[in-house]
């Protein structure tokens, strides 16, 4: 193969070969000879580590897969120049001593050297020392930080020999014979040593501690990797601490223990809903005077505004001290309050006020006396079809209203639920999406009153035609006291045959689910809805 | 303050509960320093036993003789002794100590004995600074993280040699209970920084932004809702549960991390049903939920979380679950980025095999809601389903709207008849997400795209995959793929020209 000095062909060159070779080899005996053939390939040239560095790494000699590299020198450590320094002091001191007992004639000093006979002995001292020596150097070599990197078709396992030094040996997925986890008393420590010991198809052991193996891969990463490209080797791997399992759970790590430190019961007030009497603080003063309640939302209250009535919408905040939830939630808040402040039309209920008072957030509303088009239909039944245009032909001029703004604003939440009908026979549209951006969390998501969701909004993209398809659910809904099927035209007729066959058709169209289709604005809808139907 | 107070109460009540946090502190040279002293123990041994042999000899000699003790015996005496103790004194700062602290001090390495004037344990209010950089001001590769006192005490932790895990609990422990003290350079930067290191020591440990990603994580975990969640303490149905912590809540519902009478951790599943509600819904609804979870509490597999529980406490309805330790999928896939076709072959078997199980019942069970934030890969390795649908499904049909993740809903469970092909629709956006690591568009046949940079024998597995993906999410019926059997079947069949990896895992299995 020849060389290149780009990292990604070589990469994908070398993993290639290996994996054409792997295509025949079938049993442990075929990997361990193949294993032991590529280990026979030795070559010197330039060429990139597969862990990438400061400054380039230079590949000086290759044997099979063992390559050592030379990197730029990095600032020694003033420390290690010290223990060098240490060491040279120490073989001083110890070349000293054996000279002055050498050249001492004093004859006490003689009489000890003979009990001991230090002429045999000294060697055996200094040969005893540079065994104890070698042993220390082998212990330094398995203190090594090592590093393991995985791709597709191997593992590459670096050992940093000192600062210029470094090795790379790659192991191919198809020689791994096992990877498990050990555990390890190490002399002097008294906490067990975790390591992953890696065995190829040859019997060759490597061990990489943890901590190390940690630096390029989460546990979680490694043991994926592991059960899919060797899945024949993780037998035995896992990471769960059979037997220290109590104790792994008791001592949570520190971010999970915030979770559960964070949240603080004494700093609530009130932790149910408001009572009667109560008052809350905003721009104006508030007293609660009852629960409304409905709506299926949230907490409704009516409550009292020195002379008028209001409606208070009320939305629990998390706590989370510290921490910029609270504020980033009463944000969001104001946002949308302020949005809908910026709203005004008398069939739109208005905006007056906003608060955060106890953890909680607080939309203050005009107070519409009379109940939604979902009571009434549930009180009454279904209704006929002058009322329904009627309805219709009103909410069209919201709408209109409403998308004529620049950037146009899309009410998305549009039913029977959110359209009340107050007791002098006006409508009025409440509920705009305010808890839907508030309730973030929980995992799921509420998509709404899906009814009367138009595909395009489910997926992310609400346009002004989304409400149009909303409103033609609601008319829908009105004239056959059903909701409509979710995601389908809606053919009133099909319930009622009495219904005329121009509303149908205009029900039909609004909720059709091409956008091409539907009535793109609410102009044309109140256009057809207006004609004809005299 | 008062609240802040409050706060380090209940941490260090919690901390002494596991006996504070003990970090291993052991900088790289003090291991070499311990094996250059332990290479040359021969050499120290023998020196001080002819030391001592020497000295106990000139004081009889001298006692015996009268002479007076040889003064060049003295020094060489005097000098081994003093070697010994240097040696052990040297074996005792660099042998591996313990950096610990608890919810109100730290308590440093001896080896800072000389640094801290001899108080080793620091309140976390004394904290005042902590520096990463070099004597020059740069920071581009911190070996060193300094901590500052009260009084100067200045103390150089060699970071390099800690545990990466170490460093970020020492990090967010001094974030929560030393708020006063000053990082320098601030932490965003830093953390930016580092992320394109290289140094072992500290660069994989910290995420970049790591103050802004815990608020983003909290940001998505908690939202505003219509009830008050439990707080950690709460018990539930005569103190057989026990709340530990809060996971996530927004609207309805919650989910806390709870402990059983006999010590077990569970998952408990809170939803909450509006006042508002209709009462003919809410009624129908419940009915349905406690048939459904009387079904899922019959579920045995290993893979699946079993359903411990479920009860009314107070108005509010609750499931316990087993609790099944690992990470969830979606944030496997934000850590790990989009996985390799291999990989998602793999969890889509394995997913398959428990969809299996589930459908296999009589009458079916449809979970409802396989999202890659439902699966985790367990500590084995292998995925495991956390959640079911249920506790959705109750707060969705009594309210008349539908609970779930949009991009994962098929288009009949958006109409409200779900069926076992639903959880098919479900698990192969689930897939397209392992593939893509973005949520899929709802309501889609889902068409992900192949990376360019793959080799051909991943291109096969990639196109077979994509392939049935596709056919896992088309929005008719009849089109999508029928069940799980035939599922297996497509998978089979695409795992066969795998090299090696198919022969042995068909015979060492």
């Amino acid at each position: 193969m020849d060389a290149e000095v780009n990292e990604s062909p070589v990469l994908i060159e070398r993993s290639e070969a290996v994996a054409a070779e792997a295509q025949l080899a079938k049993t442990r005996a075929d990997r361990a000879w193949r294993e032991f053939k590529s280990i026979l390939y030795t070559r010197s040239e330039l060429e990139n580590s597969f862990f990438v560095g400061p400054g380039h790494a230079e590949l000086q000699q290759t044997l099979g897969n063992f390559r050592l590299f030379r990197s730029v020198q990095q600032s020694s450590p003033v420390l290690s120049s010290l223990l060098k320094l240490n060491l040279l002091l120490s073989a001083m001191v110890v070349f000293f001593f054996t000279f002055q007992i050498a050249s001492s004639g004093d004859k006490l000093f003689e009489a000890f050297l003979d009990m001991v006979t230090v002429g045999r002995f000294l060697p055996a001292v200094i040969l005893a020392t540079v065994a104890l020596a070698f042993l220390a150097g082998l212990l330094w070599l398995s203190q090594r930080p090592k590093r393991l990197k995985l791709f597709p078709n191997m593992m590459v396992l670096r050992t940093d020999l000192n600062e210029s030094f470094f090795s790379e040996l790659t192991i191919p997925w198809q020689s791994v014979e096992k990877v498990r986890l050990t555990h390890k008393k190490l002399v002097g420590a008294s906490e067990l040593e975790t390591r992953v010991e890696i065995s190829t198809a040859l019997g060759v052991k490597h061990y990489v501690p943890i901590d190390d193996l940690l630096v390029d891969n989460s546990e979680a990463a490694f043991i994926n990797s592991v059960r899919t490209w060797a899945p024949w080797a993780a037998k035995e791997l896992s990471f769960e601490l059979h037997g220290q399992k109590r104790q792994k759970d008791k001592g949570a790590r520190l971010t999970e223990l915030w979770l559960h430190q964070f949240s603080t019961s004494q700093v609530r007030k009130q932790s149910g809903m408001l009572v009667a009497g109560n008052t809350l603080q905003g721009a104006l003063s508030y007293t609660v005077l009852g629960v409304l309640g409905g709506g299926g939302q949230g907490n409704t209250y009516l409550a009292s505004a020195g002379s008028e009535e209001v409606v208070l919408k009320e939305y629990i905040m998390p706590i989370y001290r510290g921490t910029a939830v609270l504020a980033n939630l009463s944000e969001k808040l104001a946002e949308e309050a302020n949005l809908l402040a910026r709203l005004d039309h008398p069939r739109v209920v208005k905006v007056s006020d906003h608060f955060v008072s106890d953890y909680r957030g607080y939309l203050v509303l005009e107070y519409v006396e009379g109940r939604s088009l979902k009571q009434l239909v549930g009180d009454e039944g279904a209704q006929p079809e002058s009322f329904v245009v009627d309805v219709g032909l009103k909410l069209l001029d919201v709408l209109q209203y409403m998308h004529g703004f620049e950037p146009p604003i899309v009410h998305r939440d549009l039913s029977p639920d959110n359209v009340m009908l107050s007791s002098t026979g006006e409508i009025k549209v409440v509920d705009f999406n305010v808890a839907r951006q508030l309730e973030a969390g929980a995992g799921s998501t509420v998509v709404g009153k899906h009814a009367y969701i138009p595909p395009e909004q489910f997926r992310g993209r609400p346009t002004p035609a989304s409400d149009l398809y909303a409103l033609g659910g609601t008319l829908f809904f009105l004239l056959t006291g059903q909701d409509p099927e979710p995601l389908s035209v809606s053919h009133p007729r099909e319930i009622n045959a009495q219904i005329s066959d121009k509303l149908d058709t205009i029900i039909a169209r609004a909720t059709n689910l091409d956008l091409t289709v539907r009535y793109s604005k609410a102009s044309e809808m109140l256009a057809d809805l207006s004609s004809g139907l005299k | 303050m008062q609240d802040h107070k409050a706060n380090l109460t209940q941490v260090s009540q919690s901390l002494s509960l596991v006996g504070g946090r003990k970090l291993s502190y052991r900088a790289r040279t003090s291991t070499l320093a311990l094996a250059f002293i332990m290479a040359l123990s021969p050499v120290w041994l023998l020196w001080s036993t002819g030391a001592a042999l020497s000295l106990i000899w000139s004081i009889f000699n001298s006692l015996s003789h009268g002479h007076g003790v040889p003064e060049f015996y003295d020094l060489m005496a005097a000098f081994y002794v003093f070697l010994i103790s240097v040696g052990i004194f040297a074996v005792y700062v660099c042998s591996d100590s313990k950096l610990v602290f608890d919810g109100e001090t730290i308590r440093l390495p001896s080896r800072f004995l000389f640094e801290l004037r001899g108080r080793l344990r620091r309140p976390w209010e004394s904290l005042r600074i902590v520096d990463f950089r070099d004597r020059d001001g740069s920071h581009s590769r911190p070996q060193h993280m300094a901590l500052v006192f009260d009084g100067g005490a200045s103390v150089p932790l060699g970071i390099a040699g800690m545990k990466r895990d170490d460093v970020k609990e020492l990090i967010q422990a001094i974030q929560l209970l030393a708020p006063q003290a000053e990082f320098y350079p601030a932490l965003v930067e830093l953390e930016l920084e580092l992320v394109s290191g290289f140094d072992a020591g500290l660069s994989a440990t910290l995420h970049p932004s790591f103050t802004q990603l815990w608020e983003d994580e909290l940001a998505g975990r908690f939202g505003s809702t219509i009830f008050v969640p439990l707080e950690p303490g709460a018990v539930l149905q005569e103190e057989s549960v026990k709340v530990l912590g809060q996971l996530c809540f927004g609207g309805l519902s919650a989910v806390y991390l709870a402990e059983q009478k006999d010590g077990t951790q569970v998952i408990l599943k809170e939803a909450v049903l509006p006042l508002g509600c209709d009462q003919s819904l809410k009624e129908k609804a419940l009915a349905m939920f406690a048939r459904e979870a009387a079904i899922l509490a019959t579920l045995k597999h290993e893979r699946v979380a079993a359903v411990l529980d479920y009860f009314v406490d107070n108005g509010r309805h609750y499931i316990v679950l087993e609790h099944i330790e690992g990470i969830d999928l979606r944030r496997f896939v934000r850590e790990q980025e989009a996985q390799p076709a291999e990989v998602v072959l793999r969890w889509l078997s394995e997913m398959n095999d428990i969809l299996m199980y589930l459908h296999a019942h009589e009458p079916p069970v449809v979970h409802r809601d396989v999202t890659p934030d439902n699966i985790v890969l367990a500590r084995d390795g292998h995925l495991s389903l956390i959640d079911f649908g249920a506790a959705n499904n109750l707060v969705g049909t009594a309210t008349g709207t539908l609970v779930g993740k949009q991009s994962y809903i098929s288009p009949e469970q958006f109409r409200g008849k779900a069926g076992p092909q639903s959880d098919l629709y479900s698990l192969g956006a689930t897939m397209s997400f392992a593939l893509t690591a973005a949520d899929p568009e709802p309501l889609t046949k889902l068409s992900p795209e192949i990376p360019d940079d793959i080799s051909d024998d991943s291109l096969l597995i990639y196109t077979g995959l994509v392939e049935i993906i596709r056919d896992l999410t088309e929005q008719e019926l009849e089109s999508r793929i029928k069940t799980s059997a035939e599922l297996k079947g497509r998978i089979e069949a695409l795992k066969a020209p795998l090299p090696v990896a198919a022969a042995s895992m068909r015979s060492d299995q």
